[in-house]
């Protein structure tokens, strides 16, 4: 499910003609999705001219000063990272340096210190990680040069700092992409192999602090030496290498620039169900839910909490923000054995029916941090939704699909790349868990109406066909819950259900503005005389606090009423994860309820019945059907 | 300069480096377009190699400034892979 889909060249192109302030964002869509530098170069294209048709609502703000000098060809270069920096928010003025003069540049007394940069970035030419000497060179010779490389280096770096002030940013070198010497090549450090290693390896080493490295050695690891090289490009016009992998570079640039500008996140605040495990905890109790060594899903959640201890233990602060209940998920936390997060992990723990972006605004609240430090993970889009668009300061990641890919979903965020690591960083969960202890519980600001009013709700209702009888049945076998009879119906005896005679069979789906949730909720029940029987009643818990159960039930009146009944019978079963409804039950209306039997007949009078409000617009059959629609007659 | 299909795409290739229509000639060059500086160059060279799908020789695109000799390299490569 996505969130948003992004804009075609032509819907741009039609923005861009009606001057359609929109274009903004779909252009920070497209770009955050583009990686190639044709597309980059486009979108950049339509962003200068966006802003040269004056169209409102683009990044405001005071320009960076950003100076690229090199021994690289600097365009595109330029162009692609000032255009990634603008959409990300900070737009820049950009001197770009003559090719090879970098050194002249800076050392003069010229253009370079007029712009006063605020950040100038370096980026040496790949001729400076070649050795000259030769192979067999003992390895102090070959030191000795590298040292000599890296001193110049940041002697160029110290010197424009001391002239203007500003960061620093130096580009490493990319290691080549030819096999020359096979096997030999990291049996010496004097080949181009290990010496290009060697330098990116001192440089990070020993960077002064006003010097940030734009890191082109991993980059073209990751993405592949072969790939990135591209001898055309340097013969024909000294470019770094491929254009795709230029456009990398400038991402690169782009957020190393940003983190320069900004303080890091603090707090990840995650979601528990199918975001720290796999599964419902409710639904599948601690020994169903994934997490550990006994399945490749188990695994795959295992080792997203384990990357979390590690963030921990570099001084990200973790939080839970869970629609969970509090007790069973601390629970779950203490007793599953194979968890490899544990409750003192935690320094908040938001756990009820919340909404998600209040829950957040209590954790920072409690943490005494502001909402622009804290990020959030859930699986759920709606819930990413609405924390976006209530909270757009804090930043979100929605769960992939693919448990096994959360960790480099989240490593990809660049939210917790560490800048300096003190001892501190390590000691801050304690501090920070006994603040939040401390911290008194606050009023909810953003209720519970709200949210739900917000989210602009939709149920359909219809009465169950054949064709949904395999869902049906998948829906009252899996849940747990919301599950009044506990009675699971195989697809063949639903099919038998809705032929009968006196048959009231109906299901729900539910959307929101965010995407749809699907078949959430099913009734079975059978009218005999002026009784209708329940026999399935069943609702996801996907679907649990957003009032669905209140649509179901005005449905449920209505096809009794219309049936001629007048009391609605249900044969609750008391099961080990469904003792919420029988509270539920009775502010529903039911009668009969006796606290902690297992199995009692709960009775409800159509007559008695008033519809039940809510904030979701229904539609039954086709038809809207909000209350009070369906029968002032009853 | 007689291919239509080349100019078709051509013609696109251009509006969209551009993002206006172009008049495609063969004698059209950076000094009559505005904006067609060595950055739009580029673009339209990684557009016209992306789109016919072959991959200009080192020297061969640098100084193909004209449509005419776009169009004469285009034709040139995808005559040869039978495109």
């Amino acid at each position: 499910m996505s969130l948003a889909e992004p804009m075609t060249d032509d819907a741009l192109a039609r923005a861009l003609a009606t001057l359609d302030g929109r274009i903004w964002s779909a252009l920070r869509l497209r770009t955050d999705a583009a990686r190639g530098a044709a597309e980059l170069l486009h979108l950049s294209r339509v962003r200068r001219e966006a802003r040269r048709r004056g169209i409102a609502g683009g990044p405001e703000g005071s320009a960076l000063r950003l100076a690229i000098v090199g021994g690289v060809t600097l365009y595109p270069l330029h162009e692609l990272t000032s255009h990634v920096l603008e959409l990300a928010g900070q737009p820049c003025e950009v001197f770009t340096g003559q090719f090879d003069q970098h050194a002249a540049e800076i050392l003069g007394r010229g253009e370079l210190r007029d712009f006063r940069p605020d950040v100038v970035w370096l980026f040496p030419s790949p001729r400076e990680a070649s050795y000259t000497g030769s192979l067999g060179d003992p390895e102090a010779t070959v030191r000795a040069v590298v040292d000599e490389r890296v001193e110049a280096l940041f002697g160029l770096c110290r010197a424009v700092h001391d002239a203007t002030g500003a960061a620093v940013l130096v580009s490493n070198f990319a290691p080549p992409a030819e096999s020359d010497l096979g096997a030999f090549r990291s049996r010496t450090p004097a080949s181009a192999w290990s010496f290009t290693r060697y330098i990116n390896l001192e440089l990070g080493r020993r960077a002064p602090p006003f010097v940030a490295i734009c890191d082109v050695e991993f980059l073209a690891a990751s993405r592949g030496t072969a790939a990135c090289h591209d001898a055309r490009a340097w013969y024909e016009s000294k470019q770094p290498g491929a254009y795709d992998f230029v456009a990398a570079i400038a991402r690169e640039a782009a957020v190393v620039i940003g983190q320069l500008r900004t303080v890091p996140k603090k707090v990840l605040v995650t979601d528990l169900d199918n975001t720290l495990w796999g599964g419902i905890l409710a639904e599948d109790g601690i020994s169903g839910i994934e997490v550990g060594s006994t399945s490749p899903r188990a695994e795959a959640y295992a080792a997203f909490q384990a990357y979390l201890r590690r963030l921990a233990a570099r001084g990200v602060l973790l939080a839970v923000c869970t629609k969970s209940e509090r007790a069973r998920a601390l629970e779950a936390f203490r007793d599953h054995p194979e968890m490899p997060l544990r409750p003192e992990d935690f320094v908040a723990f938001k756990a009820g029916p919340v909404p998600k972006p209040e829950g957040l605004r209590e954790i920072a609240a409690d943490l005494g941090l502001d909402l622009g430090s804290m990020a959030f993970v859930d699986d759920d889009p709606s819930e990413i939704g609405m924390v976006r668009e209530w909270l757009p300061e804090v930043e979100t990641l929605l769960v992939p699909d693919d448990p096994a890919e959360l960790p480099a979903a989240l490593m990809a965020t660049r939210w917790f790349d560490p800048r300096v690591l003190t001892p501190e960083d390590e000691q801050r969960t304690r501090q920070y868990r006994d603040e939040a202890l401390r911290g008194a519980a606050r009023g909810a600001a953003i209720d519970l109406e709200t949210y739900r009013r917000a989210l602009a709700m939709r149920a359909e209702l219809r009465s169950i066909v054949a064709l949904d009888a395999a869902r049906v049945a998948q829906l009252a076998g899996r849940t747990n819950q919301f599950n009044a009879t506990l009675r699971r119906r195989t697809q063949g005896e639903i099919e038998a259900w809705i032929a009968r005679p006196g048959a009231v069979a109906f299901s729900a789906r539910l959307a929101d503005k965010f995407g749809d949730q699907g078949l959430v909720a099913a009734v079975l029940g059978c009218a005999r005389g002026a009784t209708l029987e329940l026999d399935v009643w069943v609702m996801s818990c996907r679907a649990m606090e957003r009032q669905l159960e209140d649509v179901t039930l005005n449905e449920l009146v209505r096809r009794a009423h219309a049936r001629g009944c007048r009391v609605i019978e249900l044969p609750f079963v008391r099961g080990p994860r469904n003792h919420h409804m029988v509270e539920l039950l009775s502010r529903l209306g039911f009668e009969g309820v006796i606290p902690g039997a297992d199995r009692t007949v709960l009775r409800l009078e159509v007559a008695s019945y008033r519809p039940r409000s809510t904030s979701i617009e229904v539609t039954t059959d086709g038809r809207p059907a909000n209350p009070p629609g369906f029968g002032g007659d009853l | 300069m007689d291919d239509p299909r080349i100019l078709q795409a051509l013609g696109e290739i251009f509006d969209s480096v551009f993002l206006r229509p172009i008049a495609l000639e063969p004698q059209l060059g950076p000094d009559q377009v505005a904006d067609w500086d060595s950055v739009a160059h580029l673009g339209l060279l990684i557009a016209i190699e992306a789109r016919f799908r072959f991959r200009f020789a080192t020297g061969e695109a640098t100084n193909a400034r004209t449509v005419g000799a776009l169009v004469d390299l285009i034709a040139r490569h995808t005559s040869r892979s039978g495109s």
